[in-house]
């Protein structure tokens, strides 16, 4: 019996391995042989919530009831812990409590790199020859990582600036260049100008990728850390982004006390 | 790992000289049926190569709609040409004076500097309108008038300012719309990337991204501000097919359209760095028949689209509405 | 304004169809009858779109110092040339002219923004005091 387990257990081992790199064979390429991530892709969870782990909280709103609750989730971040400095610990509630007023994503101001990521909105991989173009469906916002020597730019911009190349099978982007006006989540997570981004895209298999994050920037952390999770190709037949130029459902936030009252209106 | 500085002054001369050297004479100009010998490049997965940076600021000198004198001559004569070459040379003067003059402040429009604009150069073509024949729009459908008079009437008694929503939607950062690729007054950056079954069409102001399937997947019924589109390729010519779009706002010239607005786009790559670029606009509602705008894009490895964060930084218009509430505040008459 | 008596290049003119869309913000967020001229430090520029601004510390004949924002071009168009932020310095004089904002803040936008001696913002070659 003893040998017959030992024998189960091999051919077990046996066909993971197989499956694995069965997996990794069912990974498109290109003609050069590089994995082509090429497509749509989103991801599932609540780390655009919290990158931490949380529980579920009320709506902002009492009236948005279920709907506007926070579902609760695990976090995606290395030992679940953003090693702030003590002052950008404290920004950082205070970010929080005042979430309403001052999270971008709530004033459709691009995302910046990685939330851009993890929102709750697809995005589309398009792999030219030489560099790779990423599309996302939240207010237009794109950006373009260079897959040629390596180019830096004079000043910051929402989406950062990406320099990318292959290790192996996997798409290790370089981001720099961001203007750290945008946040992380929606828990009051922030950036400065001094943040560096350095993402790795994964394939798995042909409809999964692996998205591992470093984030580093001296002014706000002690140290680097990481976030990680998985990446899910939209496979619905004709999946494609749908507009969503978010500016509309802002205004009002953004410029309502500057309208013209309705005359006899305080 | 040392990296390059992407725009240093370096490059630019380079580029400057470069752009300046590919000036075209009048004989030159001549619209160009590419050079016999040229063979469209490929992708490694067979399809036409129409990739590059595609800027279209080089039209600016072109109108929209040809003179009514020009009848249907579509080119200008020499001394037409001379007229605008000697434009074009009087505004690079003005725009390159290292010192300020009474010359160099008059500006065509008052903000910003003028030289902060992409100028274009003097081109033989009469009208970015090449068809119908007269390089004009055609004429309007009678129900247009009653779509104006609509949207006046919804605006009877609103300022200019009352609101963000008087506002037009460029200056709101919502688009400039599927016109994007005719020439305006600066960050005329447009760029075409391809993967296998796509084509992505981007354009600079206001970063807009078009990604155009190749299918021939029936439309949705959705209704966006930049419309859904199908592609296809006819030979070396891709042809975009965009409808579904957003029209109680949408305007095409000053015209606002209606629900049958289609748009046929070509793109075909001449020779080795210019695209021609082909625009039908189809709006039966609006104008009796279609009409028809081509010019040719020349390459610009020096035109790389730049991030146009417009909303983000849109002082403008809380400047626009307080102007006006201070007005009103004021008893004025609103701006 | 520049005059021309020939008359297609008038007609060419106004057969420009194409709206220039950049006006209809200006006379809705400044004033066409307010010239103003303004003379100050740099304090900082934000290279922003859909245009930049450039701060800067206008001295009064009081002697009070009062900060004004100028309106001035998409950085983008900048950014191609080869200027940076490094281009114009904190502390760099500039001479204004433009137009005052409609609301009454200390704004105006630049339609011809120059260094002490003449020499315009970001035209041609380095300006004096900055790097090259």
């Amino acid at each position: 019996m003893d040998r017959g387990m030992r024998i189960i257990r091999r051919a077990l081992a046996t066909c993971m391995l197989v499956g694995a790199v069965a997996a990794q064979a069912q990974i498109p390429r290109t003609a050069d042989g590089k994995p082509d991530i090429s497509g749509i892709w989103q991801a599932v969870g609540t780390a655009h919530w919290d990158l931490q782990d949380h529980s579920p909280q009320p709506p902002a709103l009492y009236q948005m009831g279920a709907v506007g609750a926070v579902p609760g989730g695990r976090g995606v971040v290395e030992g679940n812990t953003i090693p702030y400095q003590p002052w950008a610990a404290e920004k950082r509630q205070q970010n929080f409590a005042n979430r309403l007023a001052e999270d971008p994503e709530i004033k459709c101001y691009m995302p910046g790199i990685p939330r851009a990521t993890y929102l709750p909105f697809p995005f589309q991989i398009v792999q030219t020859q030489r560099d790779i173009f990423f599309a996302y469906e939240f207010a237009n916002a794109d950006r373009k990582v260079n897959m040629g020597a390596p180019t830096e730019y004079p000043y910051g911009t929402w989406m950062g600036w990406s320099n990318g190349r292959w290790e192996g099978d996997t798409l290790v982007v370089d981001v720099t260049g961001l203007n750290g006006m945008s946040w992380l989540d929606r828990a009051g997570n922030f950036t400065s100008e001094n943040t560096h981004v350095v993402e790795r895209y994964t394939p798995l298999d042909k409809d999964h990728l692996r998205y591992d994050v470093t984030i580093e920037d001296s002014t706000l952390f002690t140290r680097p850390w990481k976030i990680s999770l998985p990446l899910y190709r939209r496979i619905d037949a004709g999946a494609e982004l749908v507009e969503f130029r978010c500016v509309e459902f802002a205004e009002r936030l953004l410029y309502g006390e500057l309208e013209k009252k309705p005359a006899g209106a305080k | 790992m040392t990296r390059r500085f992407v725009f240093s002054l370096a490059t630019i001369a380079l580029g400057v000289t470069v752009a300046l050297g590919t000036l075209d004479t009048a004989a030159q100009q001549r619209r160009s049926t590419g050079a016999a010998s040229f063979v469209a490049p490929k992708t490694p997965w067979g399809d036409p190569d129409i990739q590059g940076l595609w800027p279209s600021g080089d039209w600016r000198r072109v109108p929209l709609q040809r003179p009514e004198n020009l009848g249907t001559r579509s080119e200008l004569t020499p001394e037409e040409f001379e007229e605008r070459e000697r434009q074009a040379a009087t505004d690079s003067a003005a725009d390159a004076a290292e010192f300020a003059t009474e010359a160099t402040t008059a500006t065509i429009n008052n903000s910003p500097p003028s030289y902060w604009q992409d100028r274009g150069s003097a081109k033989l073509q009469a009208s970015l309108i090449v068809d119908p024949p007269n390089g004009r729009l055609p004429a309007r459908v009678p129900q247009v008038e009653q779509r104006v008079a609509a949207r006046a009437a919804a605006r009877q008694g609103r300022g200019p300012s009352d609101s963000w929503e008087d506002r037009s939607l460029y200056e709101r950062c919502i688009t400039r719309g599927i016109t994007s690729f005719l020439p305006t007054l600066y960050n005329n950056g447009n760029e075409i990337l391809q993967s296998p079954g796509y084509v992505v069409i981007r354009h600079e102001m206001i970063n807009e991204t078009r990604i155009v399937p190749i299918t021939d997947r029936p439309f949705s019924t959705i209704k966006t501000y930049m419309g859904e589109a199908r592609g296809r390729w006819e030979g070396n010519t891709l042809v975009v097919e965009t409808t579904n779009f957003l029209t109680d706002k949408a305007a095409i010239s000053g015209t606002p359209t209606s629900d049958k607005l289609r748009l046929i786009e070509r793109f075909t790559r001449i020779d080795a760095h210019t695209l021609r670029y082909e625009l039908t606009v189809d709006d039966r509602d609006t104008w009796v028949q279609p009409w028809k705008v081509s010019f040719d894009l020349g390459e610009d490895p020096n035109y790389p689209l730049i991030e146009y964060a417009c909303h983000e930084g849109n002082y403008a218009m809380s400047n626009i509405l307080r102007a006006a509430r201070v007005a009103e505040a004021a008893g004025q008459p609103k701006p | 304004m520049k005059t021309t008596t020939n008359l297609f290049a008038a007609a060419l003119m106004a057969a420009f169809a194409l709206p220039s869309l950049a006006h209809h913000s200006f006379s809705a967020e400044f004033d066409e009858s307010k010239p103003i001229t303004l003379k100050g430090k740099v304090t900082k520029m934000e290279w922003i779109n859909p245009h930049s601004w450039i701060h800067i510390d206008v001295v009064g004949d009081d002697g009070k110092t009062v900060p004004w924002m100028i309106e001035a071009g998409t950085p983008n168009t900048m950014v191609r040339r080869g200027f940076t932020r490094e281009s114009l310095q904190t502390g760099a004089e500039i001479v204004v002219q433009g137009y005052l904002s409609k609301d009454g803040a200390n704004r105006a936008n630049g339609f011809s923004i120059t260094f002490t001696d003449g020499r315009r913002l970001f035209v041609g070659g380095s300006a004096p005091g900055t790097p090259n």
